[in-house]
């Protein structure tokens, strides 16, 4: 066997034929050219990956929206209702709000005693919860970090917690839809860096049923606060000192209206939806056309019967014109208009535990903050119904 | 000296045929045995200069050889799964027929001693040679070649001296 095994290489180079050797020459042209092939296609590879790096990098146009997913929320859980039934439980009256169906999104917060920093303080984890109420009474709890929370017609914008009060998957901002569920926001381009630590700002357009956050191109008057940004109406701005009031089609280009009053009046300005007020104690010059045409009138036959000083105005999408005076010894008294005409005054019923009455007007509805317990109406004034208590 | 077409070609004309009798111990296929050789000398031109720079030009042929032999078996066993062989393997025209019947039993064992017994018995490399070629210990190289023998034996009815070293 061994000799069989070690004559077969003679016996097989006996019989072989040498091929010509062109033949190799030929498959190592053939290596070669896989070779050169193959470093192409690396380079190529390369340049092609780097290319769409380098585009992923400076083009943030191109990339898919940004999305942000609320955070997993064990909604209703026993750990939220017990943070709302502790007894140093508060409501946050900067955070909270009121949408327009009358719903609340109420921030409730837990501050223990601390000896550490101030920042370590304002967040402590698992103190500070949301709750959702509806006009109808339905509620819902969840533990979460304190954010800034922007009201809507119907639902809330739940900004980014502050970096310091960030949780586990806490970084973004999410919705509250009108049935207090939690969803996400698609933000379009540049929105998010503006819109989601501050969803308040008035730039910021949300819209739920797209699920999208649009952050819109404004070009105000310089030394003006926005307003209102264009929803269902035109865009408003007020100077600082609330002597003049700017309105816009498409958010660049701006008329006015100044108020006149003299130096002694006590101005203010509000605008909402059609309507444009500038005041100074009881006379007004409003317009309820979009700055179409203004009218000036001296309310006082129509307060008649309430005791009045200075008045700080506000008007409602429905042209319901409220007032608050503060009276000395009394605090601030609340009243309304009874129709969209102004030609009578009534005084409404609300009054907070610290005195100050400042209606917020959110589409149809209206609320009054309060230490605890805030009044809402969603007929400009007319009933006032109480937020739950805490818990 | 030189690694240019000319010194591959000297190579070639000194070795080819050394190195396909060794690659067909171990294929049983002269023709996949040529183009495993042929592969080898190619690589070889490709090499350049590198190629001028190796100690043993033949064992770095054999290695290259055995190498495009081994990827191709691997290859081809996965293709033999799922069906049979369509050609029959082509043979040296004109050897032995004890040969060829050797031949024939080689290709029915396992590949891992088809290549022990080929390096041991047609390349002449001793068992410390070929442990070091395949990355294997030398007592392993031993057990491959003891197995080989073996069943090679009882395929071609002979019987096995044990004398290798």
């Amino acid at each position: 066997m061994d000799d069989r095994l070690r004559t077969l290489r003679s016996d097989v180079e006996d019989h072989l034929a040498l091929p010509e050797f062109a033949v190799v020459q030929a498959r190592a042209r053939g290596i070669q050219r896989r070779r050169t092939a193959i470093a192409t296609a690396a380079v190529v590879l390369v340049t092609a990956v780097t290319a769409v790096t380098v585009a992923r990098l400076t083009d943030t146009t191109r990339s898919a929206p940004p999305v942000d997913r609320p955070p997993t929320l064990k909604v209703d859980s026993e750990e939220a209702r017990r943070v709302l039934r502790d007894p140093r439980a508060q409501l946050d009256t900067d955070l909270s709000r009121v949408d327009g169906t009358g719903s609340m999104l109420a921030v409730v917060r837990v501050t223990k005693p601390s000896f550490r920093t101030q920042e370590a303080r304002a967040c402590p984890r698992g103190s500070s919860v949301l709750r959702w109420t509806s006009w109808g009474g339905s509620r819902h709890v969840w533990l979460d970090a304190p954010r800034e929370v922007r009201a809507l017609p119907a639902g809330f914008v739940l900004g980014a917690p502050p970096r310091e009060c960030r949780g586990p998957r806490q970084h973004g901002a999410y919705f509250v839809d009108a049935d207090g569920h939690p969803r996400s926001i698609t933000w379009t381009h540049g929105a998010r860096r503006v819109c989601a630590p501050d969803p308040r700002d008035p730039r910021c357009r949300f819209n739920l049923f797209t699920g999208k956050g649009t952050l819109l191109d404004v070009d105000q008057p310089r030394g003006t606060k926005l307003l209102t940004a264009g929803r269902g109406g035109p865009w408003w701005a007020a100077s600082k000192g609330d002597r003049r009031l700017y309105w816009s089609a498409d958010g660049r280009t701006w008329r006015h209206q100044d108020s006149g009053w003299p130096d002694d009046a006590i101005p203010s300005a509000s605008a909402v939806g059609r309507w444009g007020v500038l005041a100074g104690g009881t006379q007004v010059l409003f317009t309820h056309d979009a700055g179409a045409t203004w009218e000036e009138r001296d309310l006082a036959p129509a307060l008649s019967g309430l005791e009045v000083a200075d008045v700080d105005w506000t008007v409602t999408r429905r042209g319901t014109l409220l007032g608050v005076t503060q009276l000395v010894g009394r605090g601030d008294v609340l009243f309304r208009s009874t129709d969209a005409s102004w030609t009578r005054f009534v005084q409404s019923p609300v009054h907070t535990s610290f005195g100050l009455v400042r209606p917020v007007a959110v589409a149809e509805a209206l609320y009054v903050v309060d230490d605890e317990r805030w009044a809402v109406s969603l007929d400009d004034g007319a009933h006032w119904r109480r937020t739950p208590p805490i818990p | 000296m030189v690694a240019d077409s000319g010194y591959v070609r000297e190579v070639y004309e000194a070795s080819y045929r050394r190195l396909v009798a060794q690659a067909y111990a171990v294929t049983g296929d002269r023709t996949e045995a040529e183009d495993a050789v042929q592969e080898a000398f190619a690589r070889a031109v490709a090499a350049g200069d590198r190629f001028g720079r190796v100690d043993n030009p033949e064992a770095w042929l054999r290695t290259v050889a055995l190498n495009v032999v081994r990827r191709r078996w691997r290859r081809s066993r996965m293709f033999r799964s799922l069906g049979p062989r369509i050609a029959s393997p082509a043979e040296v025209p004109g050897i032995s027929e004890d040969h060829v019947a050797v031949v024939q039993a080689m290709r029915s064992l396992p590949f891992q001693q088809r290549e022990v017994l080929a390096l041991f018995y047609v390349a002449d490399l001793s068992v410390q040679e070929i442990a070091t070629m395949l990355g294997v210990a030398s007592g392993t190289v031993k057990s491959r070649l003891n197995r080989g023998r073996a069943a090679l034996g009882a395929l071609v009815g002979a019987n096995v001296e044990a004398d290798h070293g």
